[in-house]
């Protein structure tokens, strides 16, 4: 409103340019207390804090009160049945007889008219409005429509079952949030209680486990029969992971892998029985919380921690040849079948499928968290190599090119995290203090003016003297490089890169400080015009110097994928998938559907009204993009078909194009599809 | 395992060979206190005990009177039998194994053969296993457990196809290192023990394993004949928690009788500490344990004939006649693998003087006294700990020198040194407070039971440390001075830093050692510090228990030497073990003492 002001013809009116102003600082100063949130901002010094505490609490508490032995312990364990009719075979025979351990059926039996079974996956979900509720909104529709390869539309219904991936929240995990960064957004997006609500299954990824899952089991798990956003979804889970028995031999597991990447024993002994009780020939759908295929192949200590996690002996029980960790072994007949690998974690498309067509793996983290890129590591993950001769095929939304430039906003970083500057500054103003208290001192001639060359040889001199005349100062700029190396740390980043970078960066960030500070000496003598400098330059400079070392790190040695992105937050590139089960068929097609750009302006609605709850009506219960073009949905690619064939398990295919060329975009021409 | 790749190597099992676990390594020392740190707290806030109590499962002891009789025909064509009375248990007790391979399978090999032949008797191996606490060192994690407890005892059983025998474990304090999370999903799985990654459940009959049938982390087992054996979890040094005494009530008024004799394991010998430290810290002896809570208002109407405990790494026998007349036997036997712990120092100094019973120590104390004298070997012993040490040395004589230099001081001798040095240290906050600091930690180490030694000793130790600092850190500036060189050039900087450090490193952990044995020899402090910086892998021991009509009859067997080599068995061998020793100085098990022989007692009602 205060935006429409300045076209006015500028009056010389103060008061209006003085309420102008006020309503800007106000607006920059109060915390967003209207249902829209903002995106989290990682690098501001209070949620780096936050993250920090969080993660160090709930990495003890995993390993010591691990949440899931308690669920284990008095929740009787279950799975759910979606068959048409449901079967009640004893298939596990050698089971102990004791309660403890059986799995009981709890069956949702499919109406004899449904001709397909609708279901939607979205994850890492729960940060900004802007992202959120665009995805969510897409989400409740009954039906949207996409456009097809072909250019025909297909009409895409609402599915029966809605599955959150992981990451349901951010920052941390806490019941707020949960309340305004999730609940809020997807019950505005469904403004009236469908009479038959879908089903919503839920996995906790690593940012629910960060309150040890306390928040996550009050809004997913806690009854029999617990509802989502006031019964607009309904949740029958009654543990952390879930096992769903779909018609036609498809399984739906969804594990749960803590914050260590790994099932504990008694989820394993839970999936055990689950596996047991399928008949060969089935085929899974894995979703896990993280892409661990992809991380097996980013980073080698995730690879030999997977060699030995539970996670890989039920992969291996499910699939004993597993060809997406084991290329170059000949197919042969397999008893059960894992046909598709769905994950979150990493907020942006990446499907990757093997030179045969029968392994199908897909990170689908678009549900509204800021966008991871595609390039660096990932794209170089299952980059086809000189020698190989089964190369992968892949395909990133968005694209690893647009992602590479992308990365370019790093150069910014001072400006789209404008608070982080206090760390640097902090730092740069100590070091640079002491530094100045002990150049009086030394024997290093300073430059009488200020000359950039003199500037960085004398820093280079008074460095050199520093290192064996001050014991304080030394352990001062060791443990400088200690924590930029610390900071590579936070991710499975390449050993010797850990080294390189973050030493290299410790340095870098060291000399500049020494620079800084003999400018400082120079300018002036006043102490606190010279703390000021030290401050106020430190902060800009450090902030910029760590922009560059993200944008170098990621647009050239590929590492720090989520430090990189998590500074810039964008809140478009966004995706969900749709799956389609053909009842008749028992084919499954998936539709990856992305939202390229999300509206950043809404307007509240009045289009529904809720009869169960009168008051509902009195509050917004709808929102509208201001532009409604911004809004836009499109099929990332596919629809891919994975239709079950009797040797391979399953044979993946792209009706509508060619995949010769995996790194060309598709062609959207008509006459050059199959 | 030097070998080269090529050649392979007869003795190659899977099993993993752990040393013994190095207490004073430095990443060892983080680690531990991080451990103990964090686990003291969730142990308070979030106590595993009570999760486990919302076990569905019912207040149930373990019943272990009657076995299962074939009759008519061999046990290969017929099945059919019936259920007779047992006329005799064994019951192994072995606890504080899990450290390093030597130790630890030297005892799983002798508690799984069939029979152990000593002094012409031969004790079959026992239908129950019991492990008594501290079932992993260092610190509770997968691996250690799988590394250090899973791979010896699966080796000793692994050929085993005669009776499955039956493992109960109570947790230990470094059980709890982790909240019990390892423990419980290893111990509480109703499967067998102990099972690897590649083991499918799918094939049931795994006969080289234990079978476990716990479900808790304390239990019940009904013996045969009135017999009884209580395993109780005290978590970290804490107590009885309130769930656990309902579960033991329950099973005293439903299942027990009047004048059932009961055997009780506890993961400590708490008498033995209310002995020792009650004097010292009101703590120890006013727990509900020692205020003997159990004995009149758990099991009042039975008898506790035996007390057996663990965390103590050592034999340690007590046998009492009560003033009622009747016997109770107290034995701490923690020989299933760990360091030994001396019998030595106060524990000896403690119950010399009592008279109203007889006791008996493997190893003796005078034995004890003679291994302590290792401990001038301690820097060779813990090589690794000398980086702390040197790592103090160097930063304090740095902070000094460079001080020095600002002064623009001429020191030529070292009583100049000395009070230049002094001064300094006075002068400047950051150096007293780094001496402070110094001391401070050195007090921090100290035995934290008695005080005054705390104090004296504590300071002792810290003023030599600070006096060593001080004589080479000078020795160091002459030493390169004196040659030529320019104070606080880098030559001068780098070749006095290489002094310092090596100094540091040889001559504090030297004075560690020399300190320990100080203390632990003539002042009989510091017994545990003293001894797990040797780490001895020898005077092994565990107890062989049988339960028949007339009473109980404990074998105290012990190992004076463990092996230090192992081969893999033939079938000339006979045994069910997939290694055997290979080692001609190793000693063969015997009896510590004569079998403790405790007669069926009446119990008198008040």
């Amino acid at each position: 409103m205060a935006l429409e002001k300045v076209n006015e013809p500028v009056v010389a009116n103060d008061k209006k340019i003085l309420a102008l102003l006020a309503a800007l600082l106000k607006k920059l100063w109060q915390k967003d207390t209207s249902v829209q949130q903002k995106m989290v901002g990682w690098y501001s010094p209070s949620q780096l804090l936050r993250t920090s505490s969080e993660v160090l609490v709930s990495s003890i508490l995993g390993r010591h009160a691990d949440r899931r032995s308690i669920e284990a312990s008095n929740r009787p364990p279950k799975y759910f049945d979606f068959s048409p009719a449901p079967q009640f075979t004893n298939h596990h025979s050698h089971a102990k007889d004791d309660e403890k351990f059986n799995l009981a059926a709890k069956p949702f039996p499919i109406a004899q008219d449904q001709r397909t079974l609708w279901i939607d996956y979205v994850s890492d979900l729960g940060d900004g409005w802007n992202s959120t509720y665009a995805v969510a909104s897409q989400l409740a529709q009954k039906n949207i429509a996409v456009t097809l390869p072909d250019g025909t539309t297909e009409t895409l219904l609402r599915g029966n079952i809605l599955i959150f991936g992981g990451d349901e929240v951010y920052p941390t995990a806490a019941r707020e949030e949960y309340e305004n960064r999730l609940v809020t957004p997807y019950k505005l997006a469904l403004p009236t209680r469908p009479a038959k609500p879908p089903l919503l299954f839920a996995l906790p990824g690593n940012h629910d486990w960060y309150d040890s899952l306390s928040s996550f089991i009050e809004f997913f798990g806690d009854f029999e029969r617990s509802d989502f956003a006031e019964g607009r979804w309904r949740v029958p889970q009654n543990r952390s992971y879930f096992a769903l028995k779909l018609p036609q031999g498809w399984w739906i597991l969804g594990v749960d892998v803590q914050l260590r990447s790994d099932l504990d024993h008694w989820q394993f002994k839970y999936f055990e029985k689950v596996v047991q009780m399928m008949r060969p020939g089935e085929r899974v759908i894995l979703c896990c919380a993280e892409p661990y295929w992809m991380f097996n192949k980013m980073y080698k200590a995730s690879q030999a921690k997977y060699d030995k996690s539970k996670l890989k002996r039920l992969v291996d029980l499910i699939d004993p040849k597993n060809v997406l960790n084991e290329e170059g072994e000949t197919e042969k007949d397999k008893d059960k079948h894992i046909a598709l690998f769905l994950a979150g974690d990493l907020h942006h498309y990446f499907r990757v499928l093997n030179h045969e067509r029968t392994e199908l793996s897909i990170t689908a983290g678009g549900g509204g968290a800021f966008l991871h890129p595609t390039h660096g590591l990932v794209n170089r993950a299952f980059k086809p190599k000189r020698n190989q001769s089964k190369p992968y095929q892949t395909r990133g939304y968005p694209t690893p090119r647009q992602s590479w430039w992308l990365g370019f906003w790093n150069l910014l970083f001072p400006f789209f995290n404008l608070s982080f500057g206090l760390i640097p500054g902090v730092i740069y103003l100590l070091f640079s203090w002491l530094l100045a208290i002990r150049l009086n001192q030394m024997t290093t001639e300073l430059p009488q003016q200020i000359q950039f060359t003199a500037l960085f040889t004398s820093a280079w001199k008074a460095l050199q003297e520093v290192a064996f005349h001050s014991p304080s100062l030394t352990v001062f700029m060791l443990a400088m490089v200690i924590v930029f190396f610390l900071f590579t740390k936070t991710e499975p980043n390449a050993p010797s890169f850990r080294l390189c970078g973050g030493v290299i960066h410790g340095l870098v960030h060291i000399y500049a400080a020494t620079v800084l500070c003999i400018f400082g000496v120079i300018v002036t003598t006043s102490i606190p015009l010279r703390a000021l400098i030290f401050f106020g330059l430190g902060a800009v400079l450090g902030s910029f110097l760590m922009g560059l070392y993200l944008f170098v790190s990621l647009n050239f040695c590929g590492q720090h994928i989520t430090a990189a992105f998590s500074s810039l937050r964008i809140e478009d590139w966004k995706n969900f998938l749709r799956l389609k089960l053909d009842l008749e068929t028992g084919a499954l097609t998936i539709y990856p559907i992305g939202l390229r750009r999300v509206p950043r302006a809404w307007e509240p609605q009045y289009s529904g009204y809720d009869t169960v709850q009168p008051f509902d009506a009195i509050i917004h219960n709808h929102y509208k993009p201001k532009d409604e073009s911004r809004l836009q949905i499109e099929l990332i690619e596919g629809p891919i078909t994975l239709t079950p064939h009797k040797k391979k398990g399953v044979e993946v295919s792209f009706p509508l194009y060619d995949l010769t060329n995996p790194r060309k975009e598709p062609s959207h021409d008509v006459s050059k599809t199959q | 395992m030097s070998q080269k790749p090529n050649e392979p190597n007869p003795n190659e099992t899977p099993y993993k060979r752990e040393k013994m676990v190095g207490w004073y390594d430095p990443g060892q020392l983080m680690k531990t206190a991080n451990e103990v740190l964090v686990s003291t707290i969730l142990g308070k806030h979030a106590d595993r005990r009570l999760v486990q109590a919302l076990n569905p499962e019912k207040i149930q002891a373990y019943e272990y009177t009657k076995e299962f009789k074939v009759t008519g025909g061999s046990q290969e064509t017929s099945a059919s039998g019936e259920w007779v009375n047992r006329d005799a248990l064994w019951v192994d007790y072995v606890s504080d194994l899990g450290d390093g391979w030597n130790s630890t399978y030297a005892v799983a090999y002798h508690l799984a053969q069939d029979g152990l032949e000593i002094e012409g008797q031969l004790l079959p191996r026992a239908q129950v296993l019991i492990m008594g606490g501290d079932e992993v060192y260092p610190t509770a994690t997968s691996d250690e457990y799988q590394n250090r407890l899973e791979h010896p005892y699966g080796a000793a059983l692994q050929n085993n196809e005669g009776e499955r025998p039956h493992l109960f474990a109570i947790p230990g304090n470094h059980d709890w290192y982790d909240s019990l999370a390892s423990f419980t999903r290893i111990f509480f799985d109703k499967s067998y023990f102990p099972l690897f990654d590649d083991d499918t459940l799918a094939d049931s009959f795994q006969p080289g394993k234990w079978y476990l049938p716990q479900q808790r982390s304390y239990f019940a087992l009904k013996l045969p004949h009135g017999y009884w054996l209580i395993g109780v979890d005290l978590q970290l040094s804490a107590d009885l928690d309130t769930l656990q005494i309902d579960y033991f009530k329950e099973i005293a008024q439903k299942q027990m009788q009047v004048g059932d004799q009961i055997i009780l394991c506890a993961p400590e010998p708490y008498w033995v500490f209310a002995e020792m430290y009650g004097h010292l810290k009101k703590a120890y002896k006013e727990t509900r344990l020692n205020r003997g809570y159990l004995e009149s208002k758990v099991f009042k109407d039975q008898k506790i004939v035996a007390y057996l405990a663990g965390d103590l790494h050592h034999y340690f026998r007590l046998h009492e006649i009560q003033p009622d007349q009747t016997e109770v036997v107290r034995i701490t036997a923690g020989g299933g693998g760990a360091f030994l712990h001396p019998t030595n120092g106060q524990l000896n100094d403690t119950y010399q003087e009592k008279r109203d019973c007889t006791q008996f120590s493997f190893p003796t104390p005078e034995e004890c006294q003679r291994l302590c004298w290792r401990n001038f070997f301690f820097p060779l012993l813990n090589w690794r700990f000398g980086i702390l040490t040197a790592l103090v040395y160097f930063l304090t004589s740095w902070s000094i020198l460079a001080f020095m230099k600002i002064e623009g001081n001429q020191i030529n001798n070292y009583l100049d040194a000395f009070w230049v040095t002094f001064a300094g240290v006075l002068q400047t906050p950051v150096a007293a407070l780094w001496a402070a600091l110094i001391l401070g930690g050195f007090l921090m180490f100290t035995d934290t039971h008695s005080k005054w030694y705390r104090v004296v000793a504590g300071l002792t130790h810290g003023v030599v440390h600070l006096a060593c600092i001080f004589l080479i850190g000078w020795g160091s500036y002459f030493l390169t001075v004196d040659n030529g060189m320019k104070a606080l050039e880098p030559t001068q900087f780098f070749s006095s830093a290489v002094i310092i450090f090596s100094g540091g490193w040889i001559v504090g952990s030297m004075i560690f050692g020399v300190y320990l044995f100080v203390s632990l020899n003539i002042f009989g402090r510091h017994s545990n510090e003293a001894f797990s910086s040797l780490a001895i892998a020898d005077y092994k021991n565990f107890l062989r228990m049988k339960i028949d009509k007339t009473g109980l009859t404990i074998y105290p067997i012990g190992i004076r030497r463990v092996p230090r080599n192992w081969r893999a068995a033939t079938a000339a061998d006979h045994t069910v073990s997939a290694l055997v020793p290979d080692d001609p100085k190793a000693t063969p098990p015997f009896l510590i003492e004569k079998p403790i022989y405790l007669k069926r007692q009446e119990v008198v009602r008040d």
